[in-house]
């Protein structure tokens, strides 16, 4: 064997130098081709994996009443979801830390902040899957509990969704105005269905980096550029609307009251201002409660104030009495002949009471409500007029009030009405339409003849503090001259003064109005038998008018002409309203003196020891039991009984009566008794 | 030879301090931003890895000057070496006996907040151990063969010993290496031909059979391959590591702003720091880098070439498959030319052992160099003080 020289080994280590230069200049090429010709396409993967595209959900909007109460309220709140088979160190992150047990450390640690089993917690974690619910819509303390232990464990699996859950502060109060959503945010009916794309939150889609655990990358060593992708805060409009929620409370309240003494079917009640158009308290019956719309019927998310359609009946005449004072036919001197009852072609048309006063004025005709003088009228005016004026007092075709499912209400094609179409069409038959049509009809009588449009959104409110929307008066048309509208002011003032209305008299204020009972349509077509719409409509101060208010009750139950039913609910709301809002009597004559009060304070104190009943004396006279602790509704049913009338002041428990305890009264008395 | 090194350093010494103050330099940075993620999700403190890195360069400086001045002649006395096998030897017991404790792989011995990778030792001690023996040879003339009888039969056991510890920790890569220093010293110190075929035709078959005997290593080599056939599992690294250098592009995103270290890269910091030193610099900066290895890779050659005492060349050779062959697989590695190996690119990668122990091994070379300065200065003096100074080399002969 040849001797190895140290020359030799020179070369042997040259050569294996050479093999390690080979390498090397590979590496040199490979990080050409890498970092120059396939950069662009591994940064744009580089990036991708890097981003995470993300969605930031935004409650829905708020709908408040005019003075900024809460009605409907959304908040954000986590549900908390876990993905089973992410829930290990080994996936994707870091590989630096120490095995551990990520299920068994994180159902330890949750278990008894979510209030459930550690094992069955564990149980969900090992059985698999990439997504189940642990807990949806928690309270917020609970939810930053959550993160924090997520955080500082840093739990991977476990993830957070925020959901959108919506708040009806109120539950039943103005219901089918609010209206309510359906799932996915979606408003269904009233307000949340009309203004859906105002109310309803857009995701906001942003961008973050995030780290391989899927953590935002913040601070350290990372420039601004990691954290240039903000998420943005934004927050939705607010939806003012015109309701007054104590107006509103007051009405809710009065329609209970009307149904559980009525029994009626459903009813619908409006507050308006006579002068804007503005609807400052709605109700509608049966009724629900939004935050469980789906507990009630379909029928009782229906709003009857603008979508219920009925025969007006009396409460049409004075807009019938409105287009004769314009034509210059009549006057309110002129003279009518009331035989009680009168034929047209082969109908003939009777008084309610069918009862003639002889010649009377036509003021008279309006106050008393008689047909015989309005059937007069209405053939003096004709087809053609009477449905035209019909029609300029926006009868037939929507108000276009800001409130879904409005009716159009239904007109008779004047060239096919025959006589006793036109006559009895001057009675309020013969026309359908709906409360908020009459209500606004009455209204152009109050303000002096401008048909307006009604509106209940008050405004559009973005959340930094600039308007949107606002809703403004407006008038459709002048329907009548001022002159006109005062003398029907006058007459209707009588109606409640002296005439047919009296029950809805509040003493001290002018009021004005009309009572209305008219046979309902059957479905089926025709009228059916025995069962009648009550409705009463009128305004106060009658002067100059503040509210104008519709009340509507469908098929009372007994007692059904609006004098009994409707009128005393006009009665009974206004009231309150009027001394909640500091409006001054006109007249204080006849008002309950505060001495009379403070006399019987004392009483008021004292508890009946026995359930008060009433006492049929042997000389057919009735003794008045003391009402004092018990509330409004056995009041009115006592009362009823002993066919005695109740004037009620305010409302609650009753503490002072008029007349006193024990004594003997006749049938037919007024009760006055005032609650609290 | 001074000549040959002209404007920015006199010798390759100089050189290779240049070139590591650089690489520290450079390497220190890197950590820095490639550990801040890591360190503070592990520790809390984002610096904790730089400060290691830190005290680990001062003490590798430290050690690499004591090893200079002892000169190599005094680490490669048989005591001495054999005390170094016999520590090492020990280390590795106690790694794997705890790793069968723990039933888990472990590489470390952890000595209050310092761990230790006695692996990394026992690479420079199996080239020791073959320098001494075979240059032992050599200077006698007898040829070197792995199968003729003598002293370096004890270099083949205390390998072998070696590499069974390593692989049962189990780090077959380490071990490999291990095996594979040793043979490249047995290359250049004249072992015949034949045997470097037989060496290349069943390094390269155990390799596919190793390969094929486990489906862990298959999975290395398929992804190897192609790394974008499973790129969230088994491709995951690789596919990691390739985009961190991809989209650094030419010039690389700002330091600091690279990716790759949020958890995305696993071993950033360490086996693949040099894919974020790519993100971070881009092309142009990792060109840098090379230049600086094949910089420090010149000297290391000039040194070992111009080496006459033959246990010295033998050492410095081995030295330079050691740092500069390690180097150049890792960047291979990284890249993807190259299965995922567990190497570290030394002075860029953390870790304290590797750096400890290449700059010992680089305070080897150095010395050789020191030696062979004193012989070029020898022969350079007249007959009369070349005697004397015979007489003092021969004093110190006991050394060896």
């Amino acid at each position: 064997m040849r001797k190895f020289t140290l020359n030799d080994g020179r070369i042997r280590f040259g050569w294996m130098c050479l093999l390690l230069l080979a390498v090397f200049m590979g590496v040199v090429v490979r990080l050409g081709w890498l970092q120059i010709v396939r950069a662009n396409d591994l940064r744009k993967q580089s990036e991708n994996q890097l981003t995470a595209d993300l969605t930031q959900k935004h409650p829905r909007g708020r709908i408040v009443d005019r003075d900024g109460e809460e009605l409907a309220v959304s908040i954000m709140t986590g549900s908390l979801y876990v993905d089973p088979e992410g829930m290990s160190d080994d996936s994707l992150a870091a590989k630096a830390r120490p095995q551990r047990d990520v299920r068994r450390i994180a159902a330890d640690l949750l278990a008894p902040v979510l209030k459930m089993d550690k094992e069955r917690l564990y149980k969900t974690f090992t059985g698999g899957g990439r997504f189940v619910w642990l807990k949806r819509t928690m309270d917020p303390k609970e939810e930053e509990q959550v993160r924090k232990i997520i955080k500082e464990n840093k739990l991977p699996g476990l993830h957070f969704l925020e959901e959108s859950k919506r708040y009806y502060t109120k539950k039943r109060t103005a219901a089918q105005i609010l209206g309510f959503i359906g799932t996915d945010d979606v408003g269904l009916s009233g307000i949340e269905y009309q203004l859906n794309d105002v109310l309803k939150g857009k995701d906001t889609k942003y961008s973050l980096m995030v780290d391989a655990a899927g953590q935002q990358i913040l601070g350290g060593l990372v420039n601004d550029k990691a954290q240039s992708v903000q998420k943005k805060q934004e927050q939705l409009p607010t939806v003012y609307l015109t309701l007054d929620s104590k107006m509103q409370y007051v009405l809710e309240d009065a329609m209970d009251d009307a149904i559980a003494r009525t029994h009626a079917k459903g009813a619908a009640a409006i507050i308006m201002d006579p002068y804007t158009g503005e609807i400052l308290g709605m109700a509608s019956r049966p009724t629900f409660d939004p935050n469980n719309f789906n507990k009630y019927s379909q029928e009782s998310w229906n709003n009857k104030a603008v979508s219920m359609i009925y025969e007006p009946g009396s409460v049409f005449k004075p807009i019938v009495g409105c287009m004769g004072l314009t034509e210059g036919i009549i006057s309110p001197n002129t003279i009518f002949n009331d035989a009680g009852s009168i034929r047209i072609a082969d109908r003939i048309i009777h008084n309610w009471d069918g009862e003639g006063l002889g010649y009377v004025p036509f003021s008279t005709i309006i106050k008393f409500s008689i047909n015989t003088g309005m059937v007069q009228l209405g053939m003096s005016l004709g087809a053609d007029r009477l449905i035209s004026y019909a029609k300029k007092f926006g009868f037939g075709s929507p108000t276009g009030i800001d409130l879904p499912g409005e009716e159009h209400g239904i007109l008779y094609n004047p060239k096919m009405m025959y006589e006793p179409d036109v006559a009895t069409m001057a009675i309020g038959q013969g026309i359908a339409v709906t409360p908020i049509q009459v209500l606004r009809a009455i209204c152009a009588i109050a303000n002096g003849g401008e048909l307006l449009k009604p509106y209940i959104i008050k405004k559009i409110v973005a959340p930094d503090g600039s308007v949107i929307q606002e809703g403004q008066k407006q008038v459709v048309r002048n329907v009548i001259t001022p002159e006109v509208a005062s003398q029907m002011r006058a007459m209707m003032e009588k109606v409640v003064s002296e005439g047919g209305g009296k029950t809805a008299a509040i003493k001290g204020y002018r009021i004005a109005g009309k009572t209305g009972t008219a046979e309902k349509l059957a479905e089926e077509g025709g009228y059916a038998a025995g069962k009648y719409i009550a409705s009463f409509v009128g305004f106060v101060p009658a002067d100059k008018p503040k509210y104008a208010m519709l009340v509507m009750l469908d098929t009372p139950q007994g007692a059904f002409y609006g004098s009994q039913v409707s009128a005393p609910i006009f009665r009974d709301t206004l009231q309150q309203i009027l001394v909640a809002k500091g409006i001054q009597p006109t007249n204080r004559e006849g008002l309950p003196s505060f001495d009379m009060m403070n006399t019987t304070d004392d009483k008021a104190k004292e508890k009946p020891k026995t359930i008060p009943q009433i006492l049929l004396m042997p000389n057919g006279k009735i003794k008045l039991p003391d009402f004092k602790g018990i509330d409004m509704r056995y009041t009115a049913e006592l009362l009823q009984q002993g066919r005695l009338r109740l004037k009620p002041y305010g409302s609650g428990i009753a503490y002072q009566q008029k007349p006193a305890p024990g004594t003997e009264v006749v049938e037919g008395t007024t009760v006055e008794v005032w609650f609290k | 030879m001074k000549n040959t090194f002209l404007k920015f350093w006199k010798n390759p010494a100089q050189l290779i301090y240049m070139v590591m103050l650089l690489l520290v330099l450079i390497g220190g940075i890197n950590v820095l931003s490639a550990s801040f993620v890591t360190a503070r999700d592990m520790t809390g403190d984002g610096l904790s890895f730089f400060k290691k890195y830190l005290f680990f360069a001062c003490f590798g400086s430290l050690v690499m000057y004591v090893v200079r001045r002892l000169g190599y002649r005094f680490w490669l006395h048989r005591n001495i070496l054999w005390l170094g096998f016999g520590v090492i030897f020990v280390m590795l017991l106690v790694v794997d006996v705890m790793g069968i404790a723990t039933k888990g792989a472990s590489r470390w011995i952890y000595l209050g907040p310092i761990s230790i990778q006695p692996s990394e030792f026992a690479k420079l001690v199996v080239i020791m151990l073959a320098a001494k023996y075979l240059g032992g040879m050599l200077r006698k003339g007898e040829r070197v063969s792995l199968f003729a009888p003598g002293d370096h039969r004890m270099v083949l056991a205390a390998t072998l010993i070696y590499a069974v510890l390593v692989y049962k920790q189990p780090d077959l890569g380490t071990a490999a290496i291990i095996v594979t220093l040793m043979l490249g010293v047995y290359i250049i110190a004249g072992i015949p031909k034949e045997q470097l075929v037989c060496i290349l035709g069943a390094g390269g078959l155990l390799a596919v059979v190793a390969t094929v005997a486990s489906s862990y290593r298959m999975e290395r080599v398929q992804v190897w391959f192609d790394p974008w056939l499973d790129p969230r599992g088994k491709g995951y690294q690789m596919v990691q590591s390739l985009l961190a250098i991809g989209s650094g592009g030419l010039t690389g995103t700002q330091w600091g702003q690279g990716a790759g270290k949020f958890f995305y890269l696993p071993e950033a910091h360490t086996d693949f720091a040099f894919a974020i030193f790519c993100q971070e610099n881009g092309f142009i900066g990792a060109l840098f880098l090379l230049l600086l290895f094949a910089l420090l890779g010149f000297a290391f050659c000039t040194i070992t070439i111009n080496a006459k005492d033959r246990r010295g060349f033998l050492l410095a050779g081995g030295i330079t498959f050691l740092i500069i062959g390690q180097a150049v697989a890792n960047m291979a590695m990284v890249c993807g030319i190259l299965p995922v190996i567990g190497v570290p690119l030394v002075f860029i990668s953390y870790g304290g052992s590797s750096m400890v122990l290449s700059m010992a091994a680089i305070g080897l070379l150095l010395s050789v160099y020191d030696d062979e300065v004193l012989e070029s200065e020898h022969e350079a003096l007249p007959p009369q003080e070349r005697r004397d100074s015979l007489r003092m080399v021969r004093n110190e002969r006991w050394r060896s």
